[in-house]
């Protein structure tokens, strides 16, 4: 059971970023959805229903975060909530497909777009470091990087639809 | 999938405000309305952050160390067409390979940490931890009280700890001696070790500073020092004056403006407050290195005797002369003779995995698990342990490490020649990283004050943070000297039923030495050459030992026998003095 919570914690992770898209309040539902995982992982299904489950049990967990912290700040009406998890949860193309196309697209980045993404995501660098780091401005930092990741989410999906076909 | 959508300006914006932590409330509202309206909108919004989730997850939980992915990744070759950063995607082939090897799936063991260290309910860790897939075992504490190691041990599981794992900052300095010396803070009183990574602000008086590598500093205050490695300070503000010994040579000066680099002299540098910084040679030569350089103007300047030079913080230089009225004989410089590095054998250094460790020998053992002693073999690391630095330490132990007996120690040893070295003088520190702890070190048979550890918990890691510092200051003797640690391995925890079992378990040592000691005055009495020892392969702390080019007088004290230090006879045993 923690192999499986373990193994799907990125995508458990976008899926309640997807929802709540801070990345502070995504780490602490992660957290807490961990613990309701782990609570109840006498009925938690196996193989390819994992991800679905637990990402209604994260769901969950949202929406109760969500109503203990909206006095704070802002949230997405639990109505676009509510449509966006349930066209995800049943969209999650399988952990070890998504993983490999990551992998398989990743390798294709030109070496500039790569270090950009390994300077973000790996040195967790402040978008104002990496600006001052090439001598731009952080505007174009930040629209190089928008680009990359949808280019990168571009190759993804062909990708995936690919194997789905058979033929990658 | 939204493999055909293409999203609209706006939206790009906003999702560059949401990833990059930006979005104020009006762009949020906007953002929801456009999400609410469209479905596509929403799949690729969706999208979108998962993958930057996947990118987060992705990246902290694999590859741990960064400084080996940029040296490997740069030295691939690049794909073909590797021209932009808005290119978009082409096809490549090491860096393909490479890429996914370091973006593939977090290894089990740290998924593993950031869901114990994230997810589990209190009671559920204690009682029940759960297993380690594919580890075989998990190892936990049998009969050995938790200490705040032990806990430090748990934090180093969290895949964003590990990437700043540090080990514990080593002494490479004492203050020798001062006069009417205001610090700011805690006031140092003499013979007080300065640590790498101290800072330390004299705001009056004058305070002499022994560098363990070979440097002597004077400084009068007001001046802010900062070692920040054992052959290197940083002088904020303020003016010194520095000794280097001729095994020193390299010992570094750094400042705002320029660095300045030892060839064997003495020098001075000043710096702060807005000022230039200047630094002049009194004898000697040394490198001076402007942080930067005008066009068309040379890189680095080497100056010599009498020579000086200033640099403002635009890189602006102005070369100047002084009267080489000081210099070695200068009366600021009387005092002990500078220290110079003992030459004492981290484990493993330079050698390749599977290699006998000329200087390390495994003496005892478990009587009915011990095949008497050998040397000391360099061991491929455990999936815990903290990486294999070729050229500062390596873990070692027996043959057959991986299944060495539990609950049972093994001691360890190592020799080196005080020769020619003031023994009042002489300071030893170890750090010392062992799987699962130290229970006694010994110097020639006697007891070293230790604070006995034992790492032991479940899915302990040894990295950085468990490295812990003996001191050794007595019962050091002239000539050769011997040194004895017991290794105490710990027990196994079974994967499935979740208790302890004591079955053989992985166990190893590693250990970094910071030695420096000064001169013997006898050996001078005694009328023997004092040019200094020609030292075997040098270590991490000791790279530059050996050198042999400079003009100073050799320190009082060292004398010439070519002798190589801390090499360990194979006969070696137990020595029976406890």
């Amino acid at each position: 059971m923690v192999e499986l919570i373990a193994r799907h914690q990125g995508e458990i992770l976008g899926f309640i970023l997807s929802l709540l898209y801070r990345w502070t309040d995504a780490q602490d539902v992660l957290q807490e959805t961990n613990i309701a995982l782990w609570a109840k992982r006498e009925s938690a299904p196996v193989d390819a229903e994992f991800l679905p489950w637990a990402c209604k049990v994260a769901y969950f967990q949202v929406l109760t975060y969500r109503k203990r912290n909206q006095r704070s700040r802002v949230f997405f009406s639990e109505a676009l909530i509510g449509d966006m998890a349930a066209a995800e949860a049943n969209a999650q193309p399988a952990h070890a497909a998504r993983v490999e196309a990551l992998e398989h697209c990743m390798g294709r980045l030109p070496a500039r777009s790569a270090s950009l993404l390994r300077k973000r995501y790996y040195a967790q660098q402040p978008l104002e470091e990496v600006a001052a780091e090439l001598g731009r401005s952080v505007q174009a930092v930040s629209q190089a990087l928008y680009r990359i990741r949808k280019r990168l989410l571009e190759c993804i999906q062909q990708r995936l639809k690919l194997v789905e076909g058979g033929v990658g | 999938m939204t493999a055909d959508y293409e999203p609209s300006d706006e939206l790009g914006v906003l999702i560059q405000r949401v990833v990059d932590g930006q979005l104020t409330d009006a762009e949020h509202d906007r953002l929801e309305a456009i999400l609410s309206d469209d479905a596509a909108a929403r799949e690729f919004f969706a999208d979108f952050l998962r993958l930057h989730g996947l990118l987060n997850y992705q990246a902290v939980a694999t590859c741990p160390n960064w400084e080996e992915f940029e040296s490997r990744w740069a030295q691939l070759d690049p794909p073909a067409g590797d021209v932009d950063v808005e290119s978009g995607l082409i096809s490549g082939g090491a860096r393909t390979r490479f890429a996914a090897y370091c973006w593939r799936l977090a290894p089990w063991g740290v998924a593993a940490a950031l869901v114990l260290s994230l997810g589990l309910p209190k009671g559920e860790r204690a009682d029940k931890p759960p297993a380690v897939a594919d580890a075989g075992s998990a190892e936990v504490t049998t009969g050995v009280q938790e200490t705040p190691g032990q806990q430090l041990g748990v934090k180093a599981d969290d895949p964003i700890v590990l990437q700043s794992v540090s080990r514990p900052p080593a002494p490479v300095a004492t203050l020798a001696s001062h006069s009417d010396a205001i610090w700011r803070g805690k006031q140092l009183s003499v013979g007080e070790p300065m640590h790498e990574g101290e800072t330390f602000h004299l705001e009056e008086g004058n305070a002499h500073i022994s560098v363990g590598f070979g440097a002597e500093i004077k400084a009068t205050g007001p001046c802010s020092l900062t070692f920040t490695s054992n052959d290197q300070v940083r002088l904020s503000q303020g003016e010194i004056l520095v000794d280097v010994a001729e095994w020193a040579k390299g010992f570094t000066v750094v400042t705002d403006a320029m660095d300045v680099v030892d060839l064997g002299t003495t020098f001075s540098v000043s710096a702060g407050d807005g000022l230039a910084t200047k630094t002049s040679v009194l004898s000697g030569m040394v490198r001076a290195l402007p942080r930067k350089t005008p066009e068309g103007d040379r890189r680095s300047i080497l100056l010599s005797e009498g020579e000086g030079l200033a640099v403002d913080g635009e890189g602006n230089r102005r070369s100047f002369k002084r009267p080489s009225k000081a210099g070695p004989d200068d009366p600021r410089f009387d005092g002990p003779a500078p220290y110079r590095p003992v030459t004492l054998y981290n484990t493993g250094i330079g050698l390749a995995e599977g290699d006998e460790d000329p200087h390390w020998r495994v003496i005892a053992g478990p009587a009915d698990a011990f095949d008497g002693a050998c040397y000391a073999r360099v061991c491929v690391p455990y999936k815990r342990y903290l990486d294999n630095e070729l050229s500062s330490s390596q873990w070692v132990s027996i043959p057959g490490w991986e299944s060495a007996a539990p609950n049972s120690m093994y001691t360890f040893a190592t020799a080196f020649d005080l020769d020619g070295y003031d023994l009042a003088t002489t300071r030893l520190f170890g750090r010392f990283l062992a799987d699962n702890g130290i229970q006694a070190v010994r110097v020639n048979g006697q007891s070293v004050r230790v604070e006995s550890w034992t790492d032991n918990v479940s899915g302990q890691r040894f990295d950085g943070q468990q490295f812990r510092f003996v001191n050794v200051t007595d019962g050091l003797v002239d000539g050769r000297n011997t040194i004895e640690i017991d290794v105490f391995n710990g027990t196994t925890v079974d994967r499935e039923t979740y208790e302890a079992v004591v079955v053989p378990n992985h166990m190893a040592l590693r250990v970094e030495w910071y030695a420096f000691g000064r001169g013997s005055e006898l050996a001078s009495v005694r009328g023997e050459d004092t040019k200094p020892a020609t030292t075997a392969a040098p270590t991490s702390h000791d790279s530059r030992a050996g050198a042999t080019n400079l003009r100073r007088e050799s320190p009082r004290g060292f004398h010439n026998r070519r002798v190589v230090l801390g090499t360990l006879p194979a006969d070696i045993t137990r020595i029976e003095t406890r």
